[in-house]
């Protein structure tokens, strides 16, 4: 198989998952190809493909010579592009625009699929794939599919048509997906995230809550992780004099509203904003904490939820998206609903006044249920499946 | 009596500054005080009702900005070279050339400008004209107004620390509440130094009021007004709708707001299937406030911080009864079933319980409490009271 994968950028050392994916496959005898949106220069152990520039002198220069290579090498794949583009209701300038930004992908020869990697990065390159003549993929996310059609209405009524096959990471994007018009007869296959259980080191005490309960929550500051929720769920559990100290790791738009919560809410005892971690400390911190909080209002599926439960730690998550697949409600920790936050503060007292015995169970299911399910080679062989499988 | 020809320098940093600043400047001028704006140049500039007392300082071009500032120091050296030495003072400790020429020609330009008084509109404006203050040259005033003071510094280790080093240099504060003046003197504002000034509602608010109205409470139509920001607490009050419709109560609630819409409003708006009963309305112009405001049974204020809401104020002053959180100084002007009802902030269900025991009072105090409510705005922040305190203010410094 010869697989074209489409990414904004290179991936980065937090992409694990797209990251082991790529070299998982290619260490499966596949031939996978990555196509950039902004280009890199930096050296990888797997091929990639740049973007020709997109402005600036360079593009001055540049342009008219790729549409000319482009065109004289590719006549057949220009065509057919140009005829569906022109189909699609676009102008002149617009299809000329269409195939230079697409001129590094539609020079690839002989690709069985192009897969792209967020359903958002699919729209205007919705006739690639076709023209190239491979089949067409793409991935649905999170936020792809639970925020952007939401400000762009109707935005992947083309894709619809023209998609192969989809892969979701979880069963309620799917169904997201489906509200927005999403045709049921395309092909779908499931296929949950990973995670690396080498870089994970199982916590000696699981179970065990100290007399300061030590609470952490890791993401992005932004509306999405719903920390608000969660502070104002510290602010109760205070109220009602347990003690606590909660920490967020992360930094994001949301600091400064966050920063004056904590001080509004009286909490500036008892919880902390840590900042952004490095990975090193990432793992020394999910270590060194009893219980992980995941607050969020929109999630696609959680990598650090995952991490934390394959960490040891006990782990109350929001119903949000993907979360209640990502936890099995009272086996492997706990959900309560998003935006709710006596709800929350409820679960967390609930969870503070259980026997041990009880903790460490909920630990050890969650320990091996993510080491059994969610490890990187699994993903790997059905992703080998989806390429594969009619 | 006015002391003839008082001269305000207003620091805004806009040439459009925000509508309740328009109003100051215009009554001033319509009481002979002459006002000059110092800000950077915008789209619309704000138009005065009088331009012979007005002038402008622009800070920042939007075209050719180097080039003009560059002219206009050079016009200056000419005509009031020593206008530009005495700026040159206040340039001490600045190292970038570009922010020299840029400070050196707005110094110089205030110090030709002669004023009495200096009156910064936004607190955290202050650290760009940190050696302007400490030379005392001129009498100064800053504004303590809402986020500025209320946030800022709690946000910001380093808006604490200006606010200390440069309070003591002022010669009066203008608070817009008792609550704001109470958390300024932690920034060691002198409290004998601070007055509190409500911002000034027009006369045309006031005047559009008619008593003995009760407006119709089913469906309970709701309106927010005010910028799309985390203070604003949107996010609570779409919460609070949300209970509302569990409840199911006929509502419908408008915000009207300026920009973009943030995702999370508009995560929360589809998420909860409300579509079809929020609506948001991107910004009206200031007359047309009043017929929006008439047409709605309750204005909703779901701040998490305010000074005092102007807005408030403003739906006080034409009879629309006021649901407000309990936040900053807006329990000075929101007394409880007296001249509207207070929940506490943060919180979603006490905000949708306000709003149902809004909905189920007596006509007969809803009248009452819009009376009250129009009373205290009339009395105590109608425009030409509010300019007074304002010139008095200016005066007790000269």
């Amino acid at each position: 198989m010869k697989i074209g994968l489409f990414h904004t950028s290179l991936p980065t050392y937090s992409e694990t998952f797209i990251l082991s994916k790529i070299r998982g496959l290619i260490r499966d005898g596949h031939v996978v190809q990555v196509f950039l949106a902004n280009a890199s220069t930096e050296a990888t152990d797997f091929p990639y493909v740049n973007p020709y520039p997109r402005r600036g002198l360079r593009f001055m220069l540049v342009s008219p010579w790729v549409l000319l290579y482009v065109m004289f090498t590719r006549t057949a794949v220009v065509m057919k592009f140009w005829k569906k583009e022109k189909a699609s209701g676009k102008k002149v300038a617009a299809c000329l625009k269409s195939v230079y930004v697409n001129a590094h992908i539609l020079q690839a020869q002989n690709l069985d699929w192009l897969h792209f990697t967020f359903s958002t990065f699919a729209l205007g390159r919705e006739n690639v794939a076709a023209s190239i003549g491979a089949k067409m993929a793409v991935s649905f996310r999170g936020f792809d599919i639970g925020m952007y059609p939401l400000k762009h209405p109707g935005c992947f009524s083309n894709l619809w048509k023209v998609v192969d096959k989809i892969h979701t990471i979880s069963d309620d994007l799917y169904q997201l997906a489906l509200q927005q018009g999403l045709s049921p007869t395309i092909p779908i296959q499931k296929i949950r995230p990973a995670i690396l259980l080498d870089r994970l080191q199982v916590k000696t005490n699981t179970g065990f809550i100290h007399e300061v309960c030590s609470i952490i929550s890791i993401g992005r500051l932004e509306w999405k992780k719903g920390f608000n929720y969660a502070l104002l769920a510290m602010h109760v559990l205070k109220q009602r004099g347990i003690p606590f100290q909660f920490k967020i790791a992360g930094a994001g738009a949301m600091e400064e509203e966050l920063r004056f919560a904590i001080y509004d809410l009286q909490l500036e005892d008892c919880v902390e904003l840590a900042g952004k971690l490095s990975h090193q400390d990432v793992f020394h911190f999910l270590n060194s904490a009893d219980l992980y909080l995941q607050p969020s209002v929109q999630e696609g599926f959680c990598n650090a939820l995952l991490e934390a439960q394959g960490t040891g730690l006990l782990c109350i998550a929001t119903n949000a998206e993907g979360l209640s697949e990502n936890i099995l409600d009272g086996k492997t920790g706990w959900i309560v609903p998003k935006r709710d936050t006596i709800a929350l503060a409820n679960k967390i007292e609930q969870v503070i006044a259980m026997s041990l015995e009880t903790r460490k169970q909920i630990t050890l299911n969650a320990t091996t249920r993510v080491a059994d399910e969610f490890k990187i080679d699994r993903l790997i062989k059905e992703f080998g499946l989806f390429y594969t499988e009619k | 009596m006015l002391k003839k020809g008082l001269r305000i320098l207003m620091v805004e940093g806009s040439q459009k500054p925000p509508t309740f600043i328009q109003n100051l400047i215009n009554g001033l001028l319509n009481e002979g005080v002459s006002v000059c704006l110092v800000g950077r140049d915008t789209e619309n500039r704000f138009t005065p009702v009088q331009s012979k007392l007005f002038s402008r300082i622009i800070t920042h071009y939007q075209r050719f900005n180097t080039i003009r500032i560059l002219l206009s120091l050079g016009w200056m050296c000419i005509t009031d070279m020593k206008a530009v030495i005495t700026a040159r003072k206040y340039l001490s400790g600045t190292t970038n050339n570009k922010l020299k020429i840029k400070n050196g020609y707005t110094f110089s330009k205030i110090v030709h400008h002669k004023p009495d008084i200096i009156h910064f509109q936004w607190a955290t404006h202050l650290a760009q004209y940190e050696n302007l203050l400490r030379e005392k040259e001129f009498k100064l005033i800053v504004s303590l107004r809402g986020r500025h003071i209320n946030v800022s510094p709690v946000v910001e280790p380093a808006v604490a620390a200006l606010y200390r080093r440069v309070f003591p240099y002022m010669d009066g504060f203008h608070a817009v509440s008792q609550a704001i003046a109470q958390v300024a003197t932690k920034y060691d504002a002198a409290a004998e130094k601070i007055s509190v000034i409500c911002s000034p509602i027009p006369e045309f608010f006031i005047q559009s009021f008619t008593s003995e109205f009760v407006p119709a409470r089913t469906p309970l139509r709701i309106l927010s007004v005010g910028r799309f920001h985390w203070k604003k607490g949107y996010g609570y009050a779409l919460d609070a709708m949300k209970i509302l419709r569990a409840k199911q109560i006929a509502f419908q609630y408008t915000i009207i707001a300026q920009g973009v819409i943030p995702d999370d409003i508009l995560y929360h708006i589809h998420n909860d299937r409300l579509t079809d009963s929020v609506r948001i309305i991107q910004g009206i112009p200031y007359h047309e406030m009043i017929e929006e405001m008439k047409r709605h049974s309750v204005f909703l204020l779901p701040s998490l911080e305010e000074g005092i809401a102007n807005v408030v104020l403003e739906a006080m002053a034409i009879g629309l009864p006021v649901v407000s959180t309990d936040c900053g100084g807006m329990r000075e002007v929101v007394v409880p079933n007296e001249t509207g009802l207070i929940v506490p902030r943060r919180d979603a269900e006490a905000m949708a319980a306000g709003l149902l025991s809004f909905q189920q009072m007596a006509d007969q105090d809803v009248i009452h409490m819009r009376r009250n409510a129009w009373q205290k705005v009339k009395n105590d922040f109608a425009q030409p009271i509010q300019i007074q305190k304002f010139i008095h203010l200016y005066e007790s410094l000269n």
